[in-house]
């Protein structure tokens, strides 16, 4: 039965045997939704590669396997150009839900599966305006204890999975992390209590809304909020900081696509 | 499916086996399953007869008829009769009397028939097609030629559905036989499970038993209806949508969610009763697949969209599932609305049907952005610089320039603000709804929708 449909399926769709496969799978060992390292990109991973870096990495920190794509005014904020291992987000600022959609718009509209544990409150359709894809897009009711159950649960599946920090005890969160790392999960905390150790915190500086007006004396008011524009400060553990301007709804005027300013710091 | 989906009209054909009784539906199904070698596509009209659809121009469906009436009387040894014709209707009457009328001819063949034949539609009553015939209509061509108007006001909508039949209008599709009733695998216990351990060690071997089943008709299914009857007398059933790679183990899994919380809501109900183990056991548990899909074609699906990393991910949120329950992995979209929420849906995902794509545009409807944070609706005062409550008017302006917002016992300035917005809903049903929406930018940095809805304002979003 099993074996003639497969014989009939391998047959009919011209397949080869899993020992002509193999060859193939081991070469191209990342899924194809995530973009591979490049060597424009940062320097080579050959073993000597991380001591002849000048700027070198803590022997702990390991260039991720997986990438996942973010949009071009995210990726500038990112160590290696795209969403990897851990980020964090400070929660507490304006127009930080803003920018977790805007994070999250490239890896969704990749393909690639998301999953928000634990936060309640955050509208969808803010997310569909920010780009990302809500078919990839899972909110996971979890509360309590049972965030930490769910995100141990999701951490080695999703390709990125955002969680509270504060659902998390400490020793719970340094898990997870390693967890995470190790399956090639991207974990963003939403950070409402500071975590040890991310690879990138995102941090709005400053949030405008545009489209609203003055409006004195009027008992109808002109305009409509139509866009936002974030300051993003995003501070890596590698050290040095950059900012950008990221408009996560759209509506960025012409001629200021992007706006790149690494600071000077520890460089 | 490809019936529907096909843009030329095709022919149907039907089979009739006269001497066939009419009760014995399940003896049937083995001449469905050899007319199914013959054809993917069969409609079911009663037991004893069954619609084919061919494709027109085709050609040989004389042939055609020759080896269906073969094949069913090589099975039961019973006379069968064909008839073929453009629509279903004149394929039921030509198959009375073997006739294969030609593409094009349904009017012609139809204006013939005697009024009587106007019953096979199931839509007129034997004492309409006698008014009729007392009318001086006496052939279907005759009632087909009466003003539709008329026929309406006179018979109703039923008689004037019958009468565009009459005349020879394809009135649909034909719908393919929906799951074999003999896929459907069921187990009764000796003694019924009264906990869900019980069951769900009985579900696995149903759930194995099942797709062995599929597996060896070459097919797969996207649909897991669940039924228990309970010892009460109850039944219950529930519809899962499932990966059409589910394993036994999968499928299983479905059965023990739903068992948790049927045996928990009945301990509920039965709170007190002396036999509360009784109100809640399963005498028998019944897995029907749906949505059966060839196995080539289903496969073709999987390889075609599904990386390892997609897969991965589908199997954690299932494991997830497993952990919190099946309602707790949630999958939002776009829905019908015009309110912030009422424009969200969102449905537990692969349990639940996704919500419907919005149908219309929605005037009315905030443009994008929405806020990002929404629901919470907290109560607060939106007022002018003298600080006087600001009311929203009927025309659709403010009463006052908005000047500040008190939020909790803070009042906070306005900065800048836009609208109102008025919505008037559904005036003329009980489910009237009339609100006006503000956006005000307030002296802290945040953004808010406001909305007013009974001369009170409450937030309705944050943007964040």
């Amino acid at each position: 039965m099993a074996t003639s449909v497969a014989a009939a399926l391998a047959a009919e769709l011209g397949l080869r045997t899993a020992a002509e496969l193999r060859p193939a799978t081991e070469a191209g060992d990342a899924p194809p939704l995530t973009r591979t390292r490049s060597a424009a990109d940062t320097p080579p991973v050959a073993l000597a590669g991380a001591a002849a870096r000048p700027d070198a990495l803590p022997a702990t920190i390991r260039p991720p396997r997986t990438i996942l794509p973010v949009t071009p005014d995210i990726a500038a904020l990112l160590p290696f150009g795209g969403l990897a291992t851990v980020t964090a987000i400070t929660g507490s600022r304006r127009g930080a839900t803003s920018l977790l959609w805007r994070l999250l718009a490239g890896p969704t509209r990749a393909g690639a599966w998301c999953a928000l544990v634990g936060m309640p409150g955050r509208y969808p359709l803010a997310a569909t305006a920010a780009g990302a894809d809500l078919h990839r897009l899972a909110f996971v009711d979890a509360a309590g204890p049972r965030i930490a159950d769910a995100a141990g649960a999701l951490a080695e599946g999703v390709a990125a999975l955002v969680v509270p920090s504060d659902g998390l005890s400490p020793a719970q969160a340094r898990r997870l992390t390693a967890r995470a790392r190790k399956g090639g999960t991207a974990i963003v905390w939403w950070e409402t209590r500071p975590v040890a150790g991310p690879d990138a915190r995102l941090e709005v500086a400053r949030v405008r809304w545009r489209g609203l007006r003055v409006n004195t004396d009027r008992r109808w008011g002109a305009g409509r909020l139509h866009a936002c524009e974030l300051d993003v400060a995003a501070h890596w553990r590698s050290g040095g900081g950059h900012r950008a301007r990221v408009w996560p709804y759209g509506g960025e005027p012409q001629g200021n696509v992007v706006e790149l300013r690494p600071k000077g710091g520890r460089r | 499916m490809s019936v529907q989906a096909t843009g030329t009209p095709s022919r149907t054909l039907v089979a009739r086996l006269p001497d066939w009784d009419r009760e014995d539906a399940a003896a049937f199904a083995p001449v469905l399953d050899a007319v199914d070698l013959l054809t993917p596509y069969v409609e079911v009209l009663e037991p004893g007869a069954f619609a084919v659809p061919l494709r027109r121009g085709a050609g040989g469906e004389a042939a055609f008829c020759e080896t269906l009436i073969d094949t069913v009387a090589g099975l039961v040894d019973q006379d069968c009769v064909t008839g073929v014709a453009d629509g279903l209707f004149a394929a039921v009457l030509a198959a009375r009397e073997g006739r294969i009328v030609p593409p094009g001819g349904d009017a012609a063949f139809l204006a013939a028939r005697d009024i009587t034949d106007l019953r096979a539609t199931g839509l007129v009553e034997p004492e309409t097609c006698e008014t009729l015939r007392h009318l001086g209509i006496t052939t279907l061509g005759a009632f087909a030629a009466l003003p539709g108007a008329a026929v309406a006001e006179r018979f109703g909508p039923q008689a004037r559905r019958a009468q565009l039949l009459a005349a020879g209008r394809p009135a649909r599709p034909l719908a393919p036989r929906p799951a074999d009733p003999d896929l459907t695998v069921a187990t009764v216990p000796e003694t019924p499970y009264a906990t869900v351990d019980q069951a769900v060690f009985a579900a696995r071997p149903l759930a194995e038993r099942l797709l062995a089943l599929l597996d060896g008709r070459n097919l797969t299914c996207t649909r897991l209806t669940v039924t228990a009857r309970a010892a009460t007398g109850l039944t219950r059933r529930r519809t899962w949508q499932v990966d059409p790679a589910a394993t036994a183990a999968d499928l299983a899994r479905r059965v023990r969610w739903q068992l948790e919380g049927w045996l928990l809501s009945s301990r509920g109900d039965a709170c007190g009763a002396a036999d509360e183990h009784r109100t809640g056991a399963v005498t028998a548990l019944e897995l029907t697949p749906g949505g059966l899909l060839d196995l080539i074609e289903a496969g073709r699906g999987l390889w075609d969209v599904k990386d390892p990393a997609t897969a991965r991910a589908e199997a954690a949120l299932r494991r997830m599932q497993s952990l919190l329950g099946p309602e707790a992995v949630r999958i939002a979209a776009a829905t019908d609305g015009r309110g912030l929420t009422e424009r969200a849906g969102s449905a537990a995902w692969e349990a639940e049907a996704p919500p419907a794509p919005p149908r219309g545009p929605w005037p009315g409807a905030l443009p994008d952005p929405p806020p990002a944070l929404a629901g919470t609706g907290e109560p607060v005062d939106v007022l002018d610089a003298a600080g006087t409550p600001v009311a929203a008017l009927a025309r659709g302006g403010l009463s006052a320039t908005p000047a500040t917002v008190a939020l909790g016992g803070k009042r906070i300035p306005i900065v800048a603000w836009a609208g109102p917005w008025p919505v008037s809903e559904r005036w003329w049903s009980p489910a009237a709804r009339r609100y006006t929406r503000l956006q005000v930018e307030l002296a802290d940095g945040s953004a808010a929708l406001l909305v007013c809805e009974r001369s009170r304002w409450t937030v309705g979003g944050w943007y964040d």
